[in-house]
């Protein structure tokens, strides 16, 4: 079953395809309670990561702004799927977006690709239009 | 109203121009609500890039910590420039029990280098589990991560208006410069 969900002014659009293994998280994440909101998410994809056999499964991270609480829970979604790509090495590509003026966005990658060595992390610039 | 306990951080007068300014009740839909209006005011998306951004994220990360912390769930806050700086500043009723905590907390971060401050927040982000406080010290630290000068805190003890002179409050201050 794929998961979707529309982006409201706090919450992201959430696109789990687990039929193609593509997934896409895309907008503004600062919701009053993160974990609550992406605790389903997460729940379904680990059962996905656990029942995975070494099939490559694609990211996109687009994301304009996220809250402290919602950095804390995306870093807990890349250390699963780091394990997974531990199991199953190249496994995993993170295509992290951002607009190239946003130099947060910018140094939040950079520390995504040193905390998670395991990721295929690709930095991908737009001019934010 | 809160707003004239800002000027334990800066005068009336100084401020060249005010983005925003808010007192009473804080939610989520307010903050989402407010925080759509705070955009077309500061113009992001429009090439402003980085600082605009910031000055959203300190507001988003001030004016969670009053839902999650303040008392009666009620605050100001303000977004202004003040000597060509953008400033947040937020201000809400803290129980004078809570506050030893807090200010502990925050000396801290203050205390803190920058790449002291990163390195503290990647460790937070690291750690499997979300803080029975809600996150506010990774609130803290971003807030700090993101400043371009130290950022100012006061406890206030004054009293503002009737409703708040029961004792045991203080009035809590925070300002971030970005």
């Amino acid at each position: 079953m794929d998961l979707y969900c529309v982006a409201t002014a706090d919450t992201p659009e959430i696109v789990f395809k687990f039929s193609t293994n593509t997934f896409i998280v895309s907008g503004e994440a600062y919701p009053e309670d993160a974990d609550k909101f992406f605790r389903p998410f997460i729940s379904q994809l680990q059962k996905h990561l656990d029942a995975g056999n070494g099939q490559l499964m694609v990211f996109n991270f687009r994301l304009a702004y996220f809250n402290s609480v919602t950095a804390k829970i995306l870093y807990d979604l890349f250390g699963r799927l780091a394990d997974y790509a531990k199991a199953y090495p190249g496994a995993v590509v993170l295509n992290w977006h951002y607009d190239v003026e946003d130099d947060m966005m910018s140094d939040f990658g950079l520390e995504i690709k040193e905390d998670y060595p395991e990721l295929t992390f690709n930095a991908v610039t737009s001019d934010g239009r | 109203m809160l707003c004239h306990l800002f000027t334990a951080f800066f005068d009336v007068e100084a401020v060249e121009r005010l983005d925003f300014y808010y007192s009473g009740e804080v939610s989520q839909p307010v903050i989402v609500s407010m925080g759509q209006a705070l955009k077309r005011q500061l113009a992001i998306g429009d090439g402003q890039g980085t600082k605009t951004r910031k000055v959203f994220s300190a507001y988003v990360e001030m004016l969670q910590n009053v839902v999650r912390y303040a008392e009666g769930r009620e605050g100001a806050v303000i977004v202004c420039q003040v000597a060509g700086e953008h400033l947040v500043a937020c201000a809400n009723r803290v129980a004078k029990r809570d506050a030893d905590a807090l200010k502990a907390k925050l000396e801290t971060v203050l205390a803190a280098s920058q790449e002291d401050v990163r390195e503290a927040y990647r460790a937070q982000l690291r750690q499997a589990q979300i803080g029975a406080d809600g996150g506010a010290g990774l609130g803290l630290l971003t807030l700090a991560r993101e400043s371009s000068k130290p950022m100012e805190y006061r406890f206030v003890d004054q009293v503002v208006d009737q409703d708040a002179a029961a004792d045991g409050f203080c009035y809590f201050l925070l300002k971030a410069t970005l």
